[in-house]
This record gives C-alpha cells, sequence and structure tokens, in this order.
C-alpha cells in the first residue's frame, strides 16, 4: 500500500534532518571546547546521508555515517590558559558559527518540507477512505 | 456483464493508483533533498495513462489462436514508467532535487487525487440509484 509506504519515507527523512540538527547543536555547543576524551580539541562533525532503495525499506533516507571534520584547528594566543602549548597557542576547534546556522536552516527547511508531504499523504489516504461512503 | 467494468470505476482506481504511486516518488525525491549524488525521479501522470488505456496506437500482441493469452492492460506497473528528472542545475553535492518544484508537483497530484477519488465515489452513487431504482 502506497501511502503506508510514503508515511514511512517521509518519517525517514524527518528523523534524518532531525540526526543532523542534533550534530549541528553539538558543534555549536562545543565551539569553545579545548578538552575531549581522545585528547585535543573537539572536532566538527558532519553526516552523510544515503538514499534507501526500494526493497530495503520503503524508500527514503538514512543516515550512513557520522564523519569528522579534519580541519585544523584554530590556535590561539592565550598564555594564561591550562591548555596552552609552549609558545602559549591553545587550539580551539575549528567551527564557523555562521556556517552551523546555515546548516540549521536548511535542516529546519528540508524537516519542514517531509513534514508538509506527510500532511498530504495523510489527507489523501483519508480522502480514499470516503470513496463509496455517501 | 461485470458492472464495474462497464463503467469507468476500473480505469479510475487504475488512475488513483498512480497518484498514489507518484506521491511515494516525490516523497522519496523531498526525503533525500540533502542526500549527496541523489538524482531526482520523475512519473508522468499523463504517459501512464496513455500506455494503459490508449489501445489504438500500442502495437497489439501478436497471437494465432484466439485463446492465446493477450497482454493485460491492467497489468502494467506504474513502476516500470519512473524515470530521472535529469534537471540541468545539478548541485555541488550531486544532487539535482528541485525542492520547490516538488512541493507543487505534490500540491497537484494531491488535488488530482482528490479528484479522481470525488468521481470514483460519485460513479458508486450512480450504480447504487440504478440498483436501487430510486
Amino acid at each position: 500500500m502506497s501511502f503506508f509506504d510514503v508515511l514511512k519515507i517521509s518519517a525517514t527523512g524527518l528523523s534524518a534532518q532531525r540526526i543532523r540538527i542534533n550534530v549541528i547543536s553539538s558543534n555549536l555547543a562545543n565551539a569553545n571546547t579545548t578538552r575531549t576524551e581522545e585528547g585535543g580539541p573537539y572536532k566538527r562533525k558532519d553526516i552523510v546521508f544515503r538514499e534507501i532503495l526500494e526493497g530495503e525499506l520503503a524508500g527514503g533516507v538514512k543516515v550512513e555515517k557520522v564523519i569528522e571534520d579534519e580541519k585544523p584547528p584554530v590556535l590561539k594566543y592565550e598564555p594564561g590558559h591550562p591548555d596552552a602549548n609552549e609558545e602559549g597557542y591553545v587550539a580551539y576547534p575549528n567551527i564557523n558559527p555562521i556556517e552551523e546556522m546555515v546548516n540549521m536552516l536548511e535542516a529546519s527547511r528540508s524537516y519542514e518540507a517531509n513534514v508538509t508531504v506527510l500532511n498530504t499523504a495523510k489527507q489523501l489516504a483519508l480522502k480514499a477512505l470516503e470513496i463509496g461512503r455517501a | 456483464m461485470n458492472i464495474f467494468s462497464a463503467t469507468q470505476i476500473d480505469k479510475l482506481g487504475f488512475a488513483l493508483d498512480v497518484t498514489s504511486y507518484k506521491n511515494k516518488i516525490i516523497a522519496e525525491n523531498i526525503a533525500n533533498v540533502d542526500t549527496p549524488f541523489y538524482k531526482a525521479k520523475k512519473l508522468d501522470f499523463n504517459e501512464v495513462m496513455k500506455n494503459a488505456f490508449d489501445n489504438g496506437k500500442k502495437l497489439p500482441l501478436y497471437v494465432t489462436n484466439p485463446k492465446h493469452l493477450m497482454g493485460k492492460n491492467d497489468l502494467i506497473s506504474p513502476a516500470s514508467f519512473v524515470k530521472y528528472q535529469n534537471n540541468m542545475s545539478v548541485r555541488n553535492d550531486g544532487n539535482d532535487v528541485n525542492l520547490e518544484y516538488e512541493m507543487s508537483e505534490m500540491a497537484s497530484n494531491g488535488i488530482l487525487f482528490n479528484m479522481l477519488s470525488q468521481i470514483t465515489g460519485y460513479e458508486f452513487t450512480r450504480l447504487k440509484s440504478a440498483i436501487q431504482g430510486r
């Protein structure tokens, strides 16, 4: 039944965009983090989407993996900072808040588009139920 | 005589199938709006309907005996008419989904579905009044 497939497809789109917003908010929250479990400053995270082919599920999209941005950290001269190196430079994550905000807007627009698809499919399915009622 | 094929109901049912399948294709495109290297798909409603019902233009299956199986039109699956849109404007990530176009396609497809389901409802009402004789 095609309508339930559409509902599943837009649900995959919604969850993929939500994961993306999660990653973006983690990037923004850690924009100044200099200590991580692996050591060194926080590395910017990004996610890779992949199309779900028909047969695996109904179709749709999924998050293939979360990748780390290997951009070099930004060095700031702060000799008083506990994480400063011998020359007095502190390595900060290379995160551009404007870039993150733009990505966040894009993700939220895509999320809204998927919500619209879901509502339309729901409305069409209910309309189909009305055939032969009267 | 089959009262259901005597009316337009079988054609309307097929058209409803096609529109709901098209809705699924659009949902897939919108879900994959941020997937790298995804290529937008399309389903032409008119093309499917023409191939399913316009017998005059299609070559009939050649048979040597009237008992041979004929190709049945209602076995056509809308899935075999799905094509790539081949949009000229491909983004840097290799994705060519045009969100505005997909949303407008979804709106017009939804209106078409509503129209078809209403007409199907009227057909059943007509049948009912013929049966009841009032």
